[in-house]
């Protein structure tokens, strides 16, 4: 009997109305390496055993780092007890089970050698590309999780990562980020990032100081995915009642362009973000988020689901909904086509420090760094440094005016949801710039 | 527990490490939340387990894991030496700096333990405070359209032995309150606030928060925001920023630049790295009467600590004296690497995480001004009490402030509200503009991030108001 089923088993025998009980066994290996040397190896396995339950109006958590399961019983029965000296109502049901999943996916290899082999491979191709240094990470973990809920769901599941982030500098200053995102780590392709850090690297170098104001711009895929990623977490229904998200009461209204389709995929094989069920055991399936421009609905779990009068989306989150993999629909060309096109902007590759003003009107700044191109006539005809998007999600998905077919996972340091991006042309983005 | 730790430790010297350190890390951390004014949940969060780093031949490599015995414990070392072995072609030049280490306890005992205080008080208080927050905002004509109140009970205890004799035994509580608050008028829209308190402490920490009052006045201000701010007109005042502000521009702008691993490039493809290293920086930012400091050793701080993850006594730092950019903040390995030595600033969040450089508390030094003596110097300007959005380019060079709670400073005095005037400005810039400092010191909690992974670690922000003169604001709609 597994450790999940081991404390089920006192969620039972305690008579919880709704129980879920889940352990987790990771393995991680990741490289830190920073001017083309190691910085540090990592390597790091852990157990952790959460257990939830929601009962007469209310909900209590714990999550343990520990194998004993006789240790976690005792919490959970302190757990029940202190609960139940207080709760009062009624509580929303755990989705019935059992159900049945898509089979767990294979367990990659995750060896410290062959890591760092990879990653040396991509530092030479940064080199190669032009760089002087390069700096990043490289980690590949993988997740053996079980579940079960008091609703007689109950599940195994494999959740494999890698992610290999380099950033690569040139002797000015200028710097270009290449990134590469899989679940296994064979498939990462660490030349093809370095190439790309580098080469930006070199391209960006002489990047001169340009004035604020609107501008037309093409979002390569790492920022538009950080936009799309936000898009993904005001669309849970925690947030939205929260007053947390811009897409409060748009359901069925205009919140983009008619180009955009947002959707959240877990089921795609292999990607970092596929799992066969949610938190609450609900098997996992696509749902659309933006369908041409139009706020199809929120993503839910069996409580803010209940709330709003509609089914769960298999978004669980015990306490907040969350998306799980997004993906952005696709257009024509890469950001080199796009700003054929657009004449006159900027080409802004990478950016990161997202934060808001106000939640609800979606009001935020990003701070562009890495290489930003200035576009004049469709050419790329120099760089620029030192510049700040000031604007609203709303107004930014609205004014989409093309996107790529260059879509790419994307997942790093300021974008926790593995999103599936192209770059996009939008209109009239407005950037600001330090004045002194 | 010393014995297993030193059982691996000295299992990974045999294996060739020349440094080795072994720590027991133990964090349970206790949350009781409400939304909207109902109990959302109650978590306790308790994670504990072990970690090697180790040097070899330059190479550093961490392994840490959970649920181990004595045996469990060797095979952890052996992985950290075998992940040091597998740099190849990323081979590094690293070592520890000759720093004195400690032989030391660190227990924080608190006046009113966690345990004292039962889950239905917890979670009544923030009932109540919610209340009075909504109470404030309906007395303003506005409605306070979402609240989300969190409070977290967080013990961390450390044993710690390295190779180089330091041994440390530490014990902290900490406690902690953050609220995102939304006040709606139908007619003028909407303002939101996050906000947050800590301090190392027990329970006692929490009550001289006054929560009740505190939600209370926030929301009050919140309404008079939403109901009497106007727009500016972009342009050249003069800026009073109140302590919550200058306490992050502190953190942001003297501290994270002066972190030795940025300027050594360690942080370089994450939270990045810092314009002091670049060519031709300017030292002096400011004038003689600006210091900024860090000092972890301030009593009841939220980034309180003696000594650190590396067995160094921690002191007071200046980043900025009398102007100029001063002292860096160091690790072992990053004192090693300037010829210098560490001045007790490693610090790990989890049993799982290896320790990086950090900030504690860091903060402007007070001057001699009152508030009033401040704003007396004002002909035409905006006193910036709060903020909600701010961000800083990776050099940590270009940073934006966009004001929350904001006043237009007529002749001295304050006179009407504004509504989001946007501070975007240089590093160097905003330290000169500076011509005085307020006597009034006040600290804010925040959770700094920084590291891969991410560790978001308990840091005090702060300062006395200060003055700036003719510094460009951006205007609001």
């Amino acid at each position: 009997m597994s450790l999940a089923h081991e404390v089920m088993e006192t969620l039972l025998r305690l008579g919880v109305e709704n129980g879920v009980v889940s352990s987790a066994r990771e393995r991680e290996v990741l490289l830190r390496f920073s001017n083309d040397r190691m910085t540090v190896a990592d390597a790091v396995e852990g157990t952790t055993v959460s257990v939830f339950v929601r009962e007469r109006g209310r909900k209590a958590g714990i999550t343990l780092g520990e194998t004993d399961a006789s240790k976690v019983e005792a919490a959970v029965e302190s757990m029940v007890a202190e609960m139940r000296r207080h709760g009062g109502g009624g509580s929303v049901p755990l989705p019935q089970g059992p159900f049945r999943y898509a089979a767990a996916a294979e367990e990659p290899p995750v060896d410290v050698e062959e890591m760092a082999s990879m990653a040396a491979a991509a530092v030479e191709a940064a080199r190669s590309a032009g760089a002087t240094r390069s700096a990043g990470s490289f980690k590949a973990s993988v997740t053996s999780l079980s579940m079960c809920t008091t609703a007689g769901a109950e599940g195994e599941a494999l959740l494999p990562e890698a992610e290999l982030s380099l950033r690569s500098f040139s002797p000015d200053g200028s710097s270009g980020h290449g990134l590469a995102v899989a679940a296994d780590p064979r498939r990462i392709d660490a030349a093809a990032a370095g190439r790309e850090a580098g080469g930006l690297a070199r391209m960006s170098m002489g990047a001169s100081e340009v004035k604020g104001g609107k501008r037309d711009a093409v979002l390569a895929p790492m920022v538009f995915a950080d936009l799309a990623a936000e898009a993904g977490d005001m669309a849970s229904a925690f947030y939205v009642d929260m007053g947390m998200s811009f897409l409060k009461d748009k359901e069925g209204k205009d919140v983009a362009s008619p180009l955009l389709q947002l959707s959240d995929d877990p089921t795609i094989p292999g990607c970092i973000g596929t799992r066969p069920f949610d938190d609450e055991g609900s098997p996992t399936r696509r749902n659309e988020i933006i369908a041409d421009g139009v706020l199809q609905g929120y993503l839910h779990n069996s409580e803010t689901a209940h709330a709003h009068g509609v089914a769960s989306t298999a978004n669980a989150g015990l306490v907040a909904p969350r998306p799980f993999n997004l993906t952005v629909g696709a257009g024509k060309g890469g950001w080199e086509d796009l700003a054929a096109e657009m004449d006159r902007g900027l080409v802004v590759t990478n950016a990161w420090y997202l934060r808001y003003q106000n939640h609800a009107a979606g009001e935020f700044s990003v701070i562009p760094r890495d290489a930003v191109f200035v576009v004049e006539k469709g050419e790329v005809v120099g760089a620029a440094k030192g510049l700040r998007v000031s604007d609203t999600l709303s107004s930014l998905l609205s004014n989409i005016e093309a996107l790529g077919g260059d879509r790419r996972w994307v997942r790093w340091w300021e974008v926790d949801v593995p999103t599936l991006s192209p770059s996009a042309w939008v209109r009239d983005v407005s950037f600001t710039r330090s004045t002194m | 527990m010393e014995d297993l730790l030193r059982s691996a430790m000295e299992h990974a010297l045999s294996l060739g490490a020349e440094y080795a350190e072994a720590r027991h890390q133990s964090d349970v951390s206790e949350r009781t939340v409400v939304k909207n004014g109902a109990p959302e949940v109650s978590s306790v969060e308790s994670r504990s387990g072990f970690s090697l780093r180790v040097v070899k031949r330059g190479c550093m490599a961490f392994a840490a894991g959970n649920g181990l015995d004595a045996a469990g414990l060797r095979g952890l070392a052996a992985k950290a030496v075998r992940a040091a072995d597998a740099s190849g072609a990323l081979k590094a030049e690293l070592r520890m700096d000759g720093s004195p280490v400690c032989d030391a306890k660190d227990v924080l005992a608190p006046r009113v333990p966690f345990a004292d205080v039962p889950l239905q008080e917890r979670t009544s208080l923030l009932l109540e405070s919610h209340r009075r927050a909504a109470d404030s905002a309906a007395a303003a004509g506005c409605r306070l359209a979402g609240a989300f109140m969190s409070l977290g009970l967080l013990r961390t205890e450390k044993t710690i032995i390295n190779s180089d004799g330091g041994r440390l035994l530490s014990s902290i509580p900490r406690a902690s309150m953050n609220a995102f608050l939304t006040v709606f008028s139908p007619e003028r829209g909407a303002v939101q606030r996050h906000i947050s308190k800590g301090s190392a402490s027990g329970w006692e920490g929490v009550e001289s928060w006054a929560l009740e009052e505190s939600m209370a006045e926030e929301a009050a201000t919140l309404a008079k925001v939403v109901n009497e701010a106007s727009p500016l007109s972009a342009g050249r005042k003069d800026l009073v920023l109140g302590p919550e502000i200058i306490g992050l521009v502190a953190h942001e702008s003297a501290g994270h630049p002066s972190e030795a691993d940025r300027l050594l490039g360690r942080e370089a493809a994450q939270a990045g790295e810092t314009f002091l290293s670049e060519r031709g920086a300017p030292r002096r930012v400011g004038r003689p009467m600006l210091n900024v400091v860090d000092d972890p050793t301030l009593p009841g701080s939220f980034g309180r600590y003696l000594y650190d993850d590396e067995c160094v006594a921690a002191r007071r730092r200046y980043l900025i004296r009398g102007g100029e950019f001063d002292e860096l903040l160091h690790d072992r390995s990053s004192a090693a690497a300037m010829g210098t030595l560490s001045n007790g600033s490693s610090r790990s969040l989890r049993y799982d995480v290896e320790p990086i450089v950090r900030m504690a508390n860091t903060f402007v030094e007070p001057g001699d001004h009152s508030l009033e003596e401040l704003l007396e110097g004002v002909k035409d300007g905006i006193y910036m009490r709060s903020f909600m959005e701010w961000n800083i380019d990776d050099r940590r060079y270009n940073q934006r402030y966009v004001g929350l709670e904001c006043h237009r400073i007529a002749d001295g005095e304050l006179a009407g509200l504004l509504r989001g005037p946007a501070l975007e400005i240089s590093t160097p810039a905003l330290w000169s503009s500076i011509d005085a400092i307020g006597r009034d010191l006040e600290f804010s909690a925040a959770l700094c991030g920084k590291g891969e992974p991410m560790q978001g670690i308990p840091v005090w922000t702060g300062g006395p108001p200060v003055r700036l003169r003719g510094v460009h604001m951006g205007g609001s709609a």
